[in-house]
């Protein structure tokens, strides 16, 4: 990322690593053998993640379940937030027609939604996908159609002049040149989806992986809560890395162009 | 074809209202464009030549008169009809390469895929952008990309190129090799140009006729025949005399028509403007 | 549609006066469709109330000190939570940018810890400290601490180079660059960055209320829930919207003074 002091390779591994891998060495040290009630040493945690989690049958019960869920919800999200926002987008009239709407809806905090939608559609995936799109289409939907609107003026001229179709407008030049907008749209979208899916499966779901942090708690099982604590985490993580190796690859031009240019 | 002239402009205005302000920009500007030909519009900066260009473009309505283009009135951008605009990082998209930026409007009937390569790949050459196609636009220099972007207009194969100060944004030494770039390109494919410029020197090198625009708001204030030889070179054409008198000859126009410009407000409140 | 597109100036060539009226326009219609729908039942008054109903039910929540108190007490620890994360994220963020050191051992860290959704300790927390209010706090501040710091970080290594050569050029001192070159550039970053922190912190203390049932807008949810009374929780729902406008429009208002001189801010005067 940054070109010029950052070091190479086994030196940046070390500068990076040392601290977390001094951290969980530590952990694992100071609560081995713990007799605490709530910090059950790390080996013994990390042992009921792989038996339960990995070896045992949760990871189809309930891993594969929320991760779908999260998939549709998140997806259903992406797609309706960016077709809605283009539409708005390029009509002034639409968008001041639902302003007030959208803004409210921007601001207000999802989990509010949670008694209406469990009210809707009881318990289950049903719920858990609806909450996570009506949070998350949101930051998505205003930012494309930030993004579409601020398309450069001469462009504008330049599509106009040159008579590129509808379909080339949307697909070569709206979408492109609001690419990195939508994107940061979607990041924010992404980070309050997986917050919904966590909070969903622990309010809306007799299975999953919020619902086993939170049963594990409700029922006292302590190393189980700590397990599924760090199971969100680690989750969390890898969506996240996921989705970040897809924005580098779809917004590939613009991190070329910036590294070409020295522009911001 | 019946029309007379390539391009017709008839008593061509026009005023922009922001709120209670009125500013007349562009009145009744008459001139014509003929097939072959290469016309420099010249006048001072902020004089209204890129709303002119934007009228005769199609990409805005004059409040006032009309265009005609072959013939027809002009309201929208007509297909056989290209503009080069001025900020050319802003008018090529950096997320295709530049055989893509030409391909993009040659996606319709009269560019049969199979053809397209082939006339990219001439358009480019036509430009000395050989073999550059593969690249990104802000991998080349300013000229060259500005070379691109005629090379998109050449490749859309438009009875008439429009050029909104083109050169207004590279440096100097290339702002020469570009000119005689498209000197030599309408010489030797007998493209009719309309070229807007604030640069007197490159209105005289250039045009077969330049129409110089003054006041405010701008109308024609002379229209010039360029009786130049026609092969031109950057030093002999101008060291010859006649290009002297013919810059001073406009340059005074231009002054002229500044002096009283200085007196008068650009915006006057509505009322007053309305006859 | 490319029409659409095109034919209008990037703003839209609507004026402001348009805007306001289209949105009025807008908000009242659809409110009238729903009454219009409820009234007809073609939606059922135990999942949907009609608009008139959620009117009422707000009018008899706002008569009761529960639901003020409710409302304090969520406001109260979003803001609280507010000010612990600048007081958090600005040292941590001088301390990434000054010491490639600290960049770097900090970095594996903070790129885990960010993602980790806030909602996902609530359990954790209430197993090992129970449910005070300092766990609330923790649960807020640990959810909505990142983005503040992100930005933070980007925004000091965003600073113009000029500016700070400029800066050395006419030897300013210490404070002067603090105040007349740090200071200005970070903040439309920290703007940014208080919008985003706040968003998720309302969320992550509507959820925390919600599932432990502490005094404030979350738990008033689920007892409306819980009771099967759904115009009030439509009510809340209202309520807790009006509430995040509240938040995001209070730090709109501080970009404008804050940022005058900011190209978005003109844009908006000028537009």
């Amino acid at each position: 990322m940054m070109a010029t002091t950052t070091p190479g390779g086994w030196r940046l591994l070390l500068l990076r690593g040392w601290l977390p891998v001094t951290l969980v060495a530590l952990w694992w040290t100071l609560s081995a053998g713990s007799e605490a009630l709530y910090f059950p040493p790390l080996q013994e945690i990390l042992t009921t993640l792989v038996d339960e989690w990995i070896l045992g049958p949760r990871w189809r019960s309930d891993l594969l379940p929320s991760l779908a869920n999260f998939t549709i919800g998140f997806g259903t999200s992406v797609l309706l937030g960016t077709a809605l926002g283009v539409l708005l987008g390029m009509s002034p009239v639409m968008r001041a027609l639902f302003a007030p709407v959208l803004t409210f809806f921007r601001s207000l905090p999802s989990p509010a939604l949670i008694p209406i939608v469990l009210g809707i559609l009881g318990l289950g995936a049903g719920m858990n996908v609806s909450l996570i799109v009506l949070g998350a289409v949101w930051p998505i939907l205003l930012n494309t159609i930030d993004g579409v609107r601020s398309v450069d003026t001469q462009l504008r001229e330049m599509v106009r002049s040159y008579r590129l179709s509808r379909r080339q407008i949307i697909t070569h030049v709206v979408l492109p040149s609001a690419g990195p907008q939508i994107f940061a749209g979607y990041r924010i979208g992404l980070q309050i989806a997986i917050i919904l899916i966590v909070v969903s499966e622990m309010v809306g779901a007799t299975h999953g992986l919020g619902y086993y942090v939170l049963e594990s708690q409700q029922l006292f099982m302590i190393t189980q809560t700590w397990v599924g604590t760090i199971l969100l985490g680690i989750i969390g993580y890898l969506l996240t890395l996921i989705f970040l190796r897809i924005e580098r690859r779809v917004l590939r031009w613009q991190i070329r162009m910036r590294q070409a240019t020295g522009a911001s | 074809m019946g029309a007379e002239h390539l391009l017709d402009l008839q008593d061509l205005g026009k005023t922009y209202s922001t709120g209670a302000v009125r500013a007349r920009i562009l009145e009744g500007v008459e001139f014509t464009v003929d097939r072959g030909e290469f016309v420099c519009v010249v006048g001072p900066s902020g004089a209204g030549k890129t709303t002119l260009l934007k009228c005769i473009a199609g990409l805005t309505a004059p409040t006032t008169g009309r265009t005609l283009f072959e013939g027809e009135k002009v309201t929208e951008p007509p297909a056989k009809l290209a503009v080069i605009f001025q900020d050319y990082s802003r008018s090529l998209l950096p997320w295709l390469t530049v055989a893509k930026n030409i391909e993009l409007p040659l996606q319709k009937a009269r560019f049969p895929a199979r053809e397209r390569p082939g006339i990219i790949a001439e358009a480019l050459a036509n430009v000395g952008l050989e073999g550059k196609g593969g690249v990104y636009p802000w991998e080349m220099s300013g000229g060259m990309q500005q070379r691109a972007a005629i090379a998109r207009g050449l490749a859309y194969q438009p009875d008439v190129l429009l050029m909104d100060e083109p050169f207004a944004a590279v440096d100097a030494q290339t702002r020469i090799d570009l000119e005689d770039l498209v000197l030599g390109m309408s010489r030797r494919l007998g493209m009719t140009v309309l070229f807007v410029t604030h640069d007197i020197d490159e209105a005289v090198y250039m045009a077969d006729r330049v129409v110089v625009l003054s006041g405010t708001p701008a109308a024609v204030a002379r229209d010039i025949t360029v009786d130049l030889p026609g092969e031109r070179d950057q030093v002999q054409t101008k060291n010859l005399p006649r290009y002297g008198e013919l810059r001073a000859e406009v340059f005074g126009l231009i002054q002229a028509a500044k002096r009283p410009a200085m007196q008068r407000t650009e915006t006057v409140p509505a009322r007053r403007m309305v006859p | 549609m490319s029409q659409v597109v095109v034919n209008r100036h990037p703003r839209g060539t609507l004026s402001r006066q348009a805007e306001l009226t289209l949105g009025a326009v807008g908000l009242a219609g659809l409110i009238l469709l729903w009454q219009v729908a409820s009234v007809a039942s073609l939606l059922s008054e135990r999942v949907v109330p009609a608009p008139t109903d959620v009117a009422g039910a707000l009018g008899r929540l706002s008569v009761t000190a529960d639901f003020w108190g409710a409302v304090w007490a969520t406001v109260s620890i979003t803001v609280i939570a507010m000010v612990v994360i600048l007081l958090i994220a600005v040292p941590t963020a001088m301390a990434i940018h000054a010491s490639r050191f600290v960049e770097h051992s900090t970095w594996f860290l903070i790129e885990f810890l960010k993602p980790i959704p806030g909602v996902a300790l609530i359990p954790l927390a209430l197993l090992l400290w129970g449910p005070t209010d300092g766990v609330k706090l923790f649960l807020i501040v640990f959810g909505s601490l990142w983005p503040m710091l992100t930005q933070l970080v980007y925004g000091l290594r965003e600073i113009p180079g000029l500016a700070l050569e400029m800066a050395r050029v006419y030897r300013f001192g210490f404070w002067q660059r603090i105040h007349r070159i740090t200071i200005p550039s970070v903040l439309p970053f920290t703007l940014t960055g208080l919008r985003i922190s706040v968003t998720i912190a309302l969320i992550i203390a509507i959820v925390t209320e919600y599932i432990v049932g502490m005094s404030g807008l979350g738990s008033l949810l689920a007892l409306a829930q819980l009771n099967g009374v759904v115009d009030q929780a439509f009510a809340l729902l209202l309520v807790s919207g009006l509430l995040g406008l509240g938040f995001s429009g209070s730090v709109a208002a501080l970009s404008g003074p804050l940022l005058f001189w900011h190209p978005s801010q003109r844009e908006r005067r000028n537009g």
